[in-house]
């Protein structure tokens, strides 16, 4: 069951999200404020309030996220306002970004809206336990 | 490049991003407004929630969910459908709600169908309800009368469950009378629920 979704396309410049499982959605009707944990991918075209934990964290045009992610890999098409931290970060035309934007490598559309920080961080500081989420 | 190909818009590729400038900002509200549109009507794709996500929290949507994976809190939906090998410990609250899961807490809906493979523990609130030969259920299970009724009872979903839902509400009397505080208090909870599930229904 697990083996279909992980082998999904390589991600070009990637360093490869390896996520497990199938994916998830949650609609753009749905509201969902907690905690979100999967080691797969996640895809949030509704409103999430909250912290995310995620191999692949994909915020979808219209989508609205507020809390803090740490994801392999972030996708950001709509609304973010918090922290990310992700060694791979990409960041859309419709996206609108505030807070602050841990990473490793980023790429940023032309037209999206950043009101953020984006501190670059080496790679072992995206390995459990290194970063912390109160850092600020 | 392919790098933004998941949300299905169009796109120029890096490279050639100087020259076409222009045609990009047009384009890209046009995309975002066929997008937004069915939060507007009732047939957005469900949501799905992965058997590889655990959810602490609550969840909330005007339309469908289907859980696979874990939720610890509550649902409030049109449909809920918590499917095999799904948890999900909190009240499920909807329109319709499919159990082939396990649930631990309540569920307050009109359509209650639970599969063999579901396993209720706590009571049910319904108005028609299916089980299933092999489900297990612990818990109090009341058929819903009174105002709520008559709100959803328009509302043409009366399926075959008639007979099933007056054996089990005669089932379900005898049980609250046998221990009265819990079923007041779950009562009293229920009241609040139809009130807001009728709110939701009107708007």
């Amino acid at each position: 069951m697990a083996i279909a979704t992980s082998k999904r396309k390589p991600e070009p410049g990637a360093e490869g999200a390896v996520t497990q499982g199938p994916p998830s959605r949650l609609g753009e009707e749905l509201r969902v404020t907690g905690r979100l944990a999967t080691k797969g991918e996640l895809a949030v075209e509704g409103a999430v309030v909250g912290d995310i934990f995620a191999a692949r964290f994909v915020l979808e045009s219209g989508g609205y996220f507020e809390g803090n992610v740490v994801a392999q890999e972030v996708l950001i098409h709509g609304h973010l306002d918090g922290r990310v931290i992700a060694p791979v970060v990409k960041v859309g035309v419709n996206a609108t970004v505030n807070g602050k934007v841990f990473h490793h490598t980023i790429m940023v559309e032309e037209g999206a809206r950043l009101d953020a920080r984006f501190p670059w961080r080496p790679m072992n500081y995206f390995e459990e336990g290194q970063y912390e989420l109160q850092e600020t | 490049m392919a790098m933004f190909q998941r949300s299905g818009k169009p796109q120029q590729t890096p490279s050639s991003g100087t020259e076409s400038t222009e045609p990009k900002p047009q384009a890209q509200p046009a995309a975002r407004e066929s997008r937004q549109q069915p939060a507007s009507g009732r047939n957005a794709a469900p949501s799905v929630i992965s058997s590889a996500l655990t959810i602490t929290g609550d969840l909330e949507s005007a339309g469908d969910i289907q859980i696979d994976g874990a939720i610890e809190g509550d649902v409030r939906a049109q449909t809920v459908k918590i499917g095999d090998g799904a948890n999900v410990r909190g009240s499920v609250l909807g329109n319709t709600v499919e159990l082939a899961g396990s649930v631990e807490g309540k569920i307050e809906a009109d359509n209650v169908s639970i599969t063999r493979t579901g396993r209720m523990n706590g009571d049910i609130a319904h108005k028609t309800l299916q089980v299933e030969s092999g489900a297990f259920i612990d818990g109090h299970v009341r058929s819903q009368s009174g105002s709520a009724a008559r709100q959803a009872g328009a509302s043409a979903g009366q399926q075959s469950g008639q007979g099933t839902s007056a054996r089990s509400a005669s089932a379900a009397s005898a049980d609250a009378s046998a221990s009265s505080p819990s079923s007041s208090s779950s009562s009293a909870k229920t009241g609040e629920g139809e009130k807001s599930e009728a709110g939701k229904a009107a708007g």
